[in-house]
């Protein structure tokens, strides 16, 4: 079926392109001009929620800050991964994708145990803690669960 | 599952960083597969049938159940 004919495929790029089509100059300022409207929308919503007293270019700092994580996130969002150059072209054939898929589902279910037993212990118990510092546990928890989870997974399949 | 991948690669003298090439997939995925730890999607089932130009029954060995019967049938 000549399979093998797939290899000269289209050539890959360093910063690949757009799941969407284009240009890889497209995909990059799509991601940038998402990266900035993204956080000055974020750091324009904290404003209003958080209601801190701070001068006006400190949230222009911080929004500045978070520009390239923004910027970086869209793109790997938006990136057709199979146009980056050392990636393959079938990666959700690829064994790393099921180490990610099972590790992401695994955690995904603790955090739902985690939450559960939490919310038992919390009620039960009466405990009150700061949400604040609630989320960034139920996150750190996730993070590492998950790291945890793929590594096992990778053991045991490769 | 156990399968005949390897040897059909080595049958064809390609490397496994070359099989990988020639399906789309990483090497870890056809070291993985070798070693019979990842049963492959049927997609790339298919492929390998395709590339090596054989049935897929050829390359994979259904487990056996408890009267010695291939799960399939």
């Amino acid at each position: 079926m000549g399979v093998g004919m797939d290899i000269e495929a289209m050539p890959a790029i360093s910063l690949g392109r757009s799941k969407f089509g284009g240009e890889t100059w497209q995909l990059i300022c799509g991601a940038c001009a998402s990266g900035v409207l993204s956080s000055v929308l974020l750091w324009w919503l904290l404003t209003v929620i958080v209601h801190v007293d701070r001068p006006a270019w400190v949230w222009f700092l911080c929004a500045a800050a978070t520009i390239p994580f923004a910027s970086v996130g869209v793109w790997a969002i938006l990136v057709d991964r199979s146009t980056l150059v050392g990636s393959v072209r079938d990666p959700e054939s690829s064994v790393e994708y099921v180490w990610h898929s099972k590790a992401a589902s695994s955690a995904f279910t603790d955090t739902l145990l985690l939450l559960l037993v939490a919310v038992l212990v919390f009620f039960v118990a009466d405990f009150q803690i700061n949400s604040a510092l609630l989320l960034l546990l139920v996150f750190l928890f996730m993070l590492i669960d998950f790291t945890i989870r793929k590594l096992v997974t990778k053991r045991a399949l490769s | 599952m156990d399968n005949h991948i390897a040897a059909h690669r080595r049958a064809r003298e390609w490397s496994q960083q070359q099989l990988a090439d020639h399906l789309g997939v990483s090497r870890q995925t056809i070291i993985s597969i070798e070693k019979g730890r990842y049963d492959p999607s049927l997609p790339l089932a298919f492929k390998l049938s395709s590339v090596f130009s054989c049935p897929i029954e050829e390359l994979f060995t259904p487990p056996l159940d408890s009267q010695g019967l291939g799960v399939s049938k």
